[in-house]
């Protein structure tokens, strides 16, 4: 349900925005409080992250996964790309 | 603004640290309807580019073969990972799908799971970093297409820049499609993902 919530929230405004149904005013406007709406979910989310005791001794080894993680999805990433690429004799534009 | 970010998520743990634990329950519902906000933001920054349909147009297959590509691979590596490190397969997938965003994604994670949150925004920062330092490397080694696989939906904005540098204009249209794409993504699969 909440899929379906963000992307029809996603959709409208983008559709409201490609549309120039917004104001070039507006927008100024909308800048910083999309910035202040995002810097208020980071404190929120901080929040849950520092009531949590657990997860602040543990901060150390979810970096250590984390650089795994990272390693990892871009690794994939990019071999499926350049597997792709091979397959269907992509433009070679080196 | 990356400085802000980690100021604003810091506050956020020191108000967490003095804060009474009640207060999980009460961020849930600050997170989702915040969300709902973000997202509405988001939808209007994208569709302010007016040439979307040209650039994707410009991309031709390769449009949807390397968001495509790029999605897969990351989700699947993640995947790979989380084996490896004994984390359920949603959840690592999950991890996978944000694709570089690192704020959005670990937003949308953080009422399901907190430490999972910690683990979306370190991983995705991280994935940003490897992108910036990888995209010279792969441009000349594997080709202008694979270079931008690493940056996944950072392609339309952070690592452009990187990216045109190191490679060419058509190049740099199509790391902005992937972008986008994969921007559009990440709200979808990410909560998708965590449900399976």
């Amino acid at each position: 349900m909440m899929i379906v919530l963000y992307m029809a929230l996603l959709l409208v405004g983008a559709w409201l925005s490609y549309r120039n149904r917004i104001n070039e005013v507006w927008y100024k406007r909308l800048e910083p409080i999309q910035m202040w709406c995002l810097y208020f979910l980071l404190v929120v989310m901080g929040m849950r992250i520092g009531s949590d005791r657990e997860i602040l001794s543990a901060f150390f080894q979810i970096g250590l996964h984390a650089s795994v993680f990272a390693v990892f999805s871009v690794a994939g990433s990019v071999l499926v790309v350049y597997g792709m690429l091979r397959m269907v004799g992509g433009r070679d534009d080196r | 603004m990356t400085g802000k970010i980690m100021l604003a998520v810091a506050i956020g743990v020191g108000l967490g640290l003095l804060l009474p634990s009640e207060i999980s329950s009460a961020s849930t519902m600050l997170l989702n309807i915040g969300l709902c906000v973000l997202l509405f933001f988001v939808g209007i920054d994208i569709g302010r580019n007016k040439t979307i349909l040209q650039t994707i147009k410009r991309s031709g297959i390769f449009f949807i073969m390397v968001p495509l590509g790029t999605a897969v691979g990351s989700i699947g590596g993640a995947m790979i990972a989380g084996l490896f490190l004994g984390y359920p397969v949603n959840e690592a997938g999950a991890v996978g799908a944000g694709f570089g965003w690192y704020t959005l994604s670990a937003i949308i994670i953080a009422p399901y799971q907190a430490e999972l949150s910690v683990l979306a925004f370190l991983t995705n920062i991280m994935r940003e970093i490897i992108a910036i330092l990888t995209i010279p490397i792969l441009a000349k080694r594997l080709g202008h297409i694979a270079a931008i696989a690493p940056s996944g939906a950072t392609a339309m904005d952070t690592t452009l820049p990187i990216i045109s540098k190191h490679t060419s204009g058509e190049t740099a249209v199509l790391a902005f499609a992937t972008g986008l794409i994969l921007s559009l993504m990440v709200p979808v699969l990410v909560p998708f993902i965590l449900k399976l």
